[in-house]
């Protein structure tokens, strides 16, 4: 398999969302291709990059508090009521 | 070519029922139990909703708003909701379509970069054998304070399968079933917005350096 094909399979492999057998492959591929490997970890810099970011991010207690107040009361689930019954 | 994803005018699709929703239909009305549970587990979500709107909106006061509505919503048609089921999954679809019918509806939305689309991931051609690896640890702390702004760069296109799997924690079936697309499409739009990222970051470095 060409570098080029195995491109979108790195960024698969990062997030183990590849087959046993195209992890298996990519992962002989790698073991040989320095190209592709600074490609993997370019892209697992942006993943990381971007979970890290993202963990520091909380709802601000405000709004925390303001959606707790505002909730409506929950309206109840609604059943079908054969005509028959309702003539009781 | 932009794929976008809208409902018509006032449409209601966001409440139907998902495919694994609709094998397992649920018959057993909720107690009073139940749905103080609904409550609290929705509730225990509001951090990852915050997260994604503020990712998909790129402002705080829109995030905020679209949150909001998300869990009036939620609340509201609450019986469409299988208990058991991917409740983070459920809660995320109705802020993404709210997103998308009141953004694209007020046509708040960048249109595709086709620059980005077609020249973004050229750099990934130019890769050397060696030595253009993020290798140091601090160089990793300084990119992840630039990742952010790069993001808030990508079109929505882009942006939206990032925001799902790299914020959200979803897997690629899971962001599909959100976005209404094969999982095929989030694996490339994923592919092409990490390589545009990763483009983006590495000229920051070689600047720096």
């Amino acid at each position: 398999m060409s570098c080029e094909e195995n491109r979108e399979m790195i960024s698969s492999f990062i997030d183990a969302e590849l087959s046993p057998a195209e992890k298996q492959m990519l992962e002989k591929h790698l073991g040989g291709c320095t190209k592709c490997r600074t490609l993997e970890e370019w892209l697992r810099c942006v993943k990381e990059g971007l979970s890290q970011s993202a963990t520091r991010l909380a709802i601000p207690s405000s709004l925390r508090d303001k959606i707790l107040a505002s909730l409506p009361e929950m309206p109840p689930r609604q059943h079908h009521v054969p005509w028959w019954r309702r003539l009781l | 070519m932009r794929t976008t994803i809208s409902f018509p005018r006032g449409s209601k699709r966001w409440l139907s029922l998902s495919h694994e929703q609709r094998k397992t239909p649920n018959s057993t009305p909720m107690t009073d139990g139940k749905k103080s549970d609904f409550k609290e587990e929705a509730i225990s979500f509001l951090d990852h909703l915050y997260r994604v709107a503020f990712h998909l909106t790129r402002e705080r006061a829109d995030a905020e708003d679209l949150v909001q509505e998300t869990y009036l919503q939620a609340v509201t048609h609450y019986g469409q909701f299988s208990p058991g089921t991917n409740l983070k999954g459920w809660l995320t679809r109705i802020l993404y379509n709210l997103f998308i019918n009141r953004y694209h509806r007020d046509k708040r939305i960048v249109s595709l970069d086709r620059a980005d689309a077609e020249t973004g991931v050229s750099w990934v051609e130019s890769l050397e054998g060696s030595g253009g690896e993020p290798e140091a640890e601090i160089l990793k702390a300084e990119l992840q304070n630039k990742i952010k702004e790069a993001l808030d760069s990508l079109s929505e296109e882009f942006r939206t399968p990032i925001v799902l799997v790299d914020i959200g924690g979803f897997s690629y079936a899971e962001a599909a079933e959100i976005l209404s697309c094969p999982v095929g499409t989030v694996r490339s739009r994923l592919f092409r917005a990490r390589s545009i990222l990763a483009g983006k970051l590495r000229s920051y470095v070689q600047k720096e350096r």
